[in-house]
């Protein structure tokens, strides 16, 4: 059992909450959100210099071979001031994708990803279905050496800066079967896919996808796997996981805004923060803060583990990192009174962005479903504690 | 970052697991399974206090020259999970887990070698008498008064709330002697012997009908001076280093709080009368998920405080957090709980300990339910209540950079 940062992730820890700070704050944000396409490629490049984009890569992929806490160690730092360029959908999404279903020649792109020369983005949410759900409606079928691509998808983060984005498309089945699914990466400027871009609520962007492709090649099929749903699975709980770390960075942020605020905000004669209903307030935010970060860290050292202790943690982190950020997000807000709603702070960003968080990957409902289904089916057995025990694990 | 043990450990465990399934006695599991008190029935665990003693096991965290193990924090852990997980009572609680650190801490060897070995053997049982009337949460403006008398002490005052005291021989007792100064100034640390003239005791029965807390009278009571802990004067400092022992041993959400979730999972298997339908039993599940996810977390906050890695980033109280979540998640399970049992669960016996009730073992759980949430409500008052735990969090909060 170890929970210490190692000494690398020490420095990753210092290097990149160092970095952000001297380039990130709340006015350079708004600047890049407000621009075009709502990311300073310079930063970007940095991202790439510093090594974050090649983080997760395996070695052998030109990467760094770093694993989910070293991941979650960069996007702490990226959450504590709301980044918005887009490392969770090219280095999380769609590298971890192409990562555990690519062979060959497919795997180039991890190289690029490392580089920062090439972003992706992950397609996979379809109107109206819920999560968790195998249901697929975009269809693909073979023609000729290759594959026509026929549906649509929605909310698909960072997509319009992305070089290739990953569609999962139903090869062979019924639509809500588990099997029969496969990943397609198809390039920008690909005929027949259509983006309609837009932003979201915490300044990202997203896009929903038209798609009616042919001719596509024969080798846009990840890992010619027609059975890639686990591995959706899986690298959707590795977003889960990374957001939960974003959020937490940016939780912190919060009540260290709230407590000095607090402090230098004088009403009835006295600094607010001398009102003991006010000193609770930020002693609960601090709890529900601290629960929140062991939330996010059990699920980093899960993601990589076995499924069913990968999902109680990721369900359980996802339950209890939204409930945390919401209280204080809010209570940050309220604290700060009217100035709370104004853009001219940075608090009522960080409230954005947990509306997001919470609505994206899985609602706090969908992941009790999860974590209930486990304990009804008896592979959660409450008496089991954390540690990993051997054959039993 | 890893959650894995080694092989040794899980050979540690699993020996430790093989020692107690065999060790326990149905009788003590039972009795503990209904145990609705906030501490566990001496009846129930004194004689699991002798069995431990007997096989060396008594007294894990105490240095290996007084009769402790040798164990390391993460055997000590293991330990503790899987005393729970057998469903063992907690041996001696204030003797073993609050005087015994603080005599291994504050204590002369003569002290030492008085005390110890008979917490150790079972022999002297202690009780705790801090709170008064006048003095609770700000344990501060306690009155209870010692003169010194040549080589004595003279005592008079009123103790309340001692839990056990009415089992207890011995009790670790602050007393004002001085009024001098700053209120924390004048505290000293006394062992009283129970059995003095002029001490009385007072039962008081607690919301789920249990004598577990006392009021103890002194009037009168001479105790000898070379049974002070530490200088006079010094009682605050060791007060406080007592209490904090007591928070941070105050959650084992590992074993505790699991095993109050097992019981709840015991009660849902057994549900027939009450068996809601398709929305309740949706709906009670996801209850269920959260108070399961709670625990999860409240035992990750656990194994961070044990490498040293939660205060970190609690700023120095991440006891306290422990304190208030572990308190407050227990008290929801309890609450949850009674949902499960469902209306059945009002049936209610006067009896106590419930152990000696007439009746299966499956019934006197159900009986248990009520009892073990009402009086669960102190665990977020005694310890140090949470708005008292809250108070230290926002503190280090201030204090942080
Ligand atoms: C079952 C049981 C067993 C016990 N065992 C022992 C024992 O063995 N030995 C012993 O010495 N004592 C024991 N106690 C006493 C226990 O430590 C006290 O009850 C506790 O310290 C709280 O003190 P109080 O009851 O006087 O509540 P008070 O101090 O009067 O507080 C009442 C309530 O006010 C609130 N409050 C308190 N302080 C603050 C604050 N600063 N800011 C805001 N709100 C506040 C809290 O909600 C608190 O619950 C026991 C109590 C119980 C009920």
């Amino acid at each position: 059992m170890d929970l210490k940062y190692s000494s690398e992730q020490d420095l990753l820890r210092d290097s990149a909450f160092g970095y952000l700070s001297s380039v990130y704050d709340y006015h350079a944000r708004c600047r890049i959100v407000a621009g075009k396409e709502a990311i300073d490629r310079s930063i970007w490049a940095k991202f790439a210099e510093l090594g974050w984009l090649a983080l997760p890569i395996p070695e052998e992929d030109e990467g760094i071979g770093g694993d989910a806490v070293d991941l979650s160690v960069v996007m702490e730092a990226l959450g504590s001031r709301l980044v918005v360029e887009p490392f969770l959908p090219t280095v999380v999404l769609g590298a971890g994708l192409i990562d555990l279903l690519a062979t060959g020649e497919q795997r180039a792109i991890l190289a690029e990803v490392a580089q920062g020369t090439a972003m992706l983005a992950l397609a996979h949410q379809e109107r109206g279905v819920p999560f968790g759900s195998p249901r697929v409606e975009t269809r693909a079928e073979r023609s000729g050496e290759g594959w026509s691509i026929r549906g649509a998808k929605i909310l698909a983060i960072g997509a319009g800066l992305a070089d290739h984005v990953l569609v999962p498309a139903r090869i062979s089945g019924a639509i809500d079967d588990a099997e029969g699914v496969g990943v397609f990466v198809v390039s920008r400027g690909t005929p027949g896919l259509e983006l309609t871009e837009y932003p979201i609520a915490d300044g990202r962007r997203a896009a929903d996808l038209s798609i009616d492709i042919a001719g596509l090649s024969d080798s846009a099929l990840l890992g010619g796997c027609e059975n890639a749903l686990p591995a959706l699975e899986q690298v959707i709980d590795k977003a889960i996981a990374a957001s939960c770390a974003y959020v937490v960075g940016g939780l912190d942020m919060l009540i260290r805004l709230t407590r000095d605020y607090t402090a230098g905000r004088s009403q009835f004669g006295k600094p607010l923060g001398r009102f003991q209903v006010v000193q609770h307030r930020l002693a609960e935010m601090q709890v529900k803060r601290i629960e929140a970060r062991a939330a996010m860290q059990l699920a980093a050292i899960r993601c990589d583990g076995p499924r069913i202790e990968r999902i109680r943690a990721i369900s359980a982190a996802k339950v209890k990192v939204s409930e945390a950020a919401r209280y204080i997000a809010h209570q940050a807000v309220q604290l700060h009174g009217g100035m709370g709603l104004t853009e001219e702070l940075s608090v009522g960003t960080y409230l954005k962005h947990v509306l997001t968080f919470e609505r994206l990957l899985g609602d706090t409902d969908d992941h009790l479903r999860r974590y209930a289904q486990l304990l009804a089916d008896g592979r959660i057995d409450v008496r089991r504690g954390l540690v990993n025990e051997g054959a039993e694990a | 970052m890893n959650l894995d043990l080694t092989a040794e450990e899980l050979a540690f465990r699993d020996r430790i697991r093989t020692f107690i399934e065999a060790a326990l006695p149905e009788q003590i599991r039972n009795g503990a399974a209904v145990n609705v008190a906030s501490a566990f029935e001496y009846d129930i665990s004194h004689p699991w206090h002798e069995i431990l003693r007997d096989a060396g096991m008594a007294a894990p965290g105490w240095p290996v020259e007084f009769g402790g193990t040798g164990w390391n924090d993460v055997e000590q852990y293991l330990w503790r999970m899987e005393h729970w997980r057998a469903g063992a009572p907690v041996i001696s609680q204030l003797g073993m887990r609050l005087v015994a650190p603080t005599l291994l801490h504050f204590g002369t060897p003569e002290q030492k070698a008085r005390f110890l070995p008979r917490i150790l053997s079972g022999e002297d049982y202690w009780c705790q008498g801090f709170s008064e009337p006048g003095a609770g949460s700000d344990l501060a403006a306690l009155s209870c008064a010692a003169v010194r008398d040549g080589d004595e002490y003279v005592v008079n005052g009123t103790k309340l709330w001692q839990t056990h005291a009415h089992f207890a021989d011995w009790m670790i007792l602050l007393v004002r002697t001085s009024s001098a100064g700053k209120p924390q100034q004048g505290i000293t640390c006394l062992l009283v012997d129970m059995r003095s003239p002029g001490l009385s005791i007072k039962p008081i029965r607690t919301i789920g009908g249990d004598i577990e807390v006392n009021e103890v009278f002194l009037d009168d009571v001479r105790v000898p001076a070379d049974q002070m802990i530490g200088a006079e004067g010094d009682g605050w400092s060791i007060a406080k280093h007592l209490l904090s022992v007591e928070r941070a041993s105050s959650g084992n959400a590992g074993g505790r709080l699991r095993s109050n979730m097992a019981s709840l999972m015991r009660m849902l298997d057994r549900r027939e009368n009450h068996v809601p339908d398709a929305f309740g039993e949706r709906t009670l599940m996801a209850k269920i998920a959260r108070r399961a996810i709670d625990v999860d977390i409240v035992e990750m906050l656990e194994l961070q405080l044990l490498q040293s890695t939660l205060d970190d980033h609690a700023g120095g109280a991440g006891a306290s957090v422990i304190k208030l979540r572990s308190s407050i998640v227990e008290q929801e399970i309890n609450e949850l709980s009674l949902e499960v049992v469902g209306p059945e669960v009002v049936r209610w016996n006067d009896h106590r300990p419930l152990h000696e009730v007439d009746a299966g073992q499956e019934e006197l759980e159900r009986l248990a339910i009520a009892p073990q949430y009402l009086n669960g409500r102190v665990r977020t008052i005694f310890g140090g209540a949470t708005e008292v735990q809250l108070g230290i969090i926002e503190k280090a909060l201030q204090a942080s950079l």
